[in-house]
């Protein structure tokens, strides 16, 4: 049941990722609404009210049935049905059996795309949901303007990943961003953020901060005030200092929410396309030629699109976005397996 | 005793407080900061923008860089990404408020069965349909139209979850007492339901209108000629284009943003609102 407390509605989640419903699906799990009873019994059906209302249900959910079926189920269906074929997308599929499957393990390109997704996250996640702790817990003390600062933390993450990558891209200009210039003045030395492929993919992950920092912030700060004063002050009382009271009491307490924020976190991260895509073009690699760049950059929904729309593989890239859905779903049920360990509902 | 130790404390709390404020303001410049610079950026002449040492504020004013800007059709850029947008955002409240209304309120057969279906389809990621939906779209040759990015957007499983949750949240005695009074599941649907949920459906509408004006993924693939192009390809294709005119890009960028900071600025209050009774309602 508290885990259906804590449980709550992000505020920019892309409604396509698929990132935001498994926070609901914890909400069914847990929570059975009086609506969700049996299926109607034959007799009930039998009645005449019953079967207008049911009429004017199945009116109801037809729209949005309709799009399901024509956007979702039916692509879905498809990309698996051609992960089996060779399809150049202009030309009909051809069925290849398994070819596919097994070109994935001899696919340098592909594992250096699941590397840097992987690489990508492990930077990424864990800095901003710590960074993000931080503030909601200052935030969440007893002082004045806490609005305005929640207001403009939340900022960048309303920001379009076109200007994000605008702005970041001025910021770590080699020669007068103002990241390069204040390093150099500090360290004697900048990396060159955006054109060495060594550490291009820093700049993915700094853009990735800064732009979902104040998301998780957010969260965060509203799972840190659902924690009822009394704890604290029992804490408080039994002599605990602030660290003691945060960490056994508090930490805690919230990690229902640090656990919904791992999980989305890393399946948006896997769907990291924008930050990837525009630096790559930008730093003037074309997609279609292998240079260090794109290499250092590419993701695994990037390679995806690459494959499709650049190459023309089209069955090959079905093939490699049923892969990848897999990782997500393995990665996720291991999470979910393993929250036993640690999260307190 | 007290008079001597209060003011020692109040001190340290204030002290703590001060520090708080500090840590809680460098924050604001790490998120701020990026944003003037760009506001900045976007009134400098170039020459200035790359002069070391660098400067934040412009010495010299000007406003070439809009007027490049808005020279470039403009107008064109913020229609279609207006018409996209509001009708990605009409196209979801509509078709999930009556599914989530259905799914709330209305008993009917196979209605588990249905939402389990649902359920499942949100599992899996939006890029495994990108292929198969652009093949599909370009077959019915909608493919680089408006069209063509509303229409795979036009429903929203998150959206159904959400506002189902709303609907279900509050009592049914509303509903119940206009069926005593004679109105159909339509009537009953259209005049009590949808204003009592007025906050859930702005912070859900917020929520859509953001993703469809900033998204760039789908736009991206199925938008292939100039005239279509909406603001977030705008302004990645200038950054290709205009690689030294960097107060131009600094203020495209500003102008492609500034509508969805007007529409925070106006409506986080609700936003605010609808996540804290989120919350509590569970």
């Amino acid at each position: 049941m508290r885990a259906v407390q804590r449980c709550r509605l992000p505020l920019t989640v892309n409604p396509l990722d698929g990132a935001l419903p498994s926070c609901q699906v914890w909400q069914l799990g847990f929570s059975k609404p009086d609506s969700w009873k049996g299926a109607q019994t034959l007799n009930g059906l039998l009645s005449s009210e019953k079967r207008r209302e049911a009429a004017t249900a199945y009116v109801f959910i037809l729209p949005f049935f309709l799009g399901m079926i024509v956007f979702y189920l039916i692509p879905i269906l498809t990309a698996f049905a051609n992960s089996f074929t060779e399809w150049a997308g202009y030309t009909n599929p051809v069925f290849t059996g398994l070819t596919n499957y097994k070109a994935l393990f001899a696919d340098e390109a592909l594992h250096r795309e699941i590397w840097n997704t992987l690489r990508y996250i492990l930077m990424s996640l864990p800095v901003t949901i710590l960074i993000a702790l931080v503030f909601a817990q200052l935030l969440n003390s007893n002082i004045r303007g806490k609005g305005i600062y929640r207001v403009l933390y939340y900022l960048p993450c309303i920001t379009m990943s076109a200007v994000v990558v605008l702005i970041w891209r001025q910021l770590l200009n080699g020669r007068f961003g103002l990241v390069s210039v204040t390093a150099k003045s500090i360290f004697g030395s900048c990396p060159a953020f955006l054109s060495d492929p060594k550490y291009c993919i820093y700049s993915l992950v700094m853009m990735s901060v800064w732009s979902s920092l104040g998301y998780d912030i957010i969260f965060l700060l509203a799972g840190l005030q659902s924690i009822p004063e009394v704890y604290s002050e029992a804490c408080r009382v039994d002599g605990g200092n602030a660290a003691t009271c945060f960490f056994r009491i508090k930490l805690p307490l919230i990690t229902p929410t640090l656990f919904y924020l791992l999980v989305t976190g890393i399946i948006s991260g896997f769907n990291q396309y924008d930050y990837s895509y525009m630096l790559s073009s930008l730093a003037g690699s074309s997609l279609s030629a292998e240079s260090p760049i794109y290499d250092a950059l590419r993701t695994v929904v990037t390679g995806i699109y690459n494959s499709g729309f650049v190459f023309h593989e089209m069955g090959y890239a079905c093939t490699k976005s049923v892969v990848l859905f897999c990782m997500i779903l393995i990665v996720t049920v291991f999470q979910f397996v393993f929250q036993k360990r640690w999260v307190n509902y | 005793m007290i008079a001597r130790k209060t003011p020692g404390v109040s001190l340290s709390v204030f002290g703590k407080k001060a520090l708080i404020h500090l840590v809680l303001l460098l924050g604001t410049v790490f998120t701020l900061l990026p944003f003037l610079i760009m506001v900045f950026s976007s009134f400098k002449v170039n020459a200035e923008i790359m002069k070391l040492p660098i400067t934040i504020f412009p010495k010299k004013f000007v406003l070439s860089n809009y007027e490049a800007v808005f020279a470039e059709d403009l107008l064109l850029l913020y229609k279609n990404t207006v018409i996209v947008s509001a009708s990605i955002v009409f196209l979801q409240l509509a078709t999930s408020s009556m599914a989530a209304y259905a799914f709330a309120r209305l008993q009917f057969p196979l209605k588990n069965v249905l939402f389990v279906f649902v359920l499942a389809l949100c599992m899996i990621p939006t890029y495994m349909m990108l292929i198969p939906r652009y093949r599909m779209l370009s077959s019915w040759g909608v493919s680089n139209t408006l069209l063509g990015i509303v229409l795979p957007n036009s429903v929203s499983i998150t959206v159904v979850f959400f506002l189902r949750q709303s609907f279900l949240s509050f009592p049914k005695d509303l509903e119940e007492a206009a069926k005593i009074d004679g109105a159909g599941y339509w009537r009953t649907f259209l005049t009590i339901v949808l204003p009592l949920h007025k906050s859930a459906f702005s912070a859900m509408g917020v929520m859509v209108l953001l993703f469809a004006w900033n998204d760039f993924l789908w736009p991206n693939i199925i938008i292939s000629s100039d005239s279509k192009r909406v603001l977030s390809i705008f302004v990645v294709s200038s950054q290709g284009m205009y690689k030294t005119e960097i107060g131009y890009l600094m203020a495209a960028g500003c102008v492609a943003i500034f509508p969805m900071i007007a529409v925070y600025a106006l409506g986080q209050k609700a936003f605010i609102a609808s996540i804290t009774m989120n919350g509590i309602k569970g």
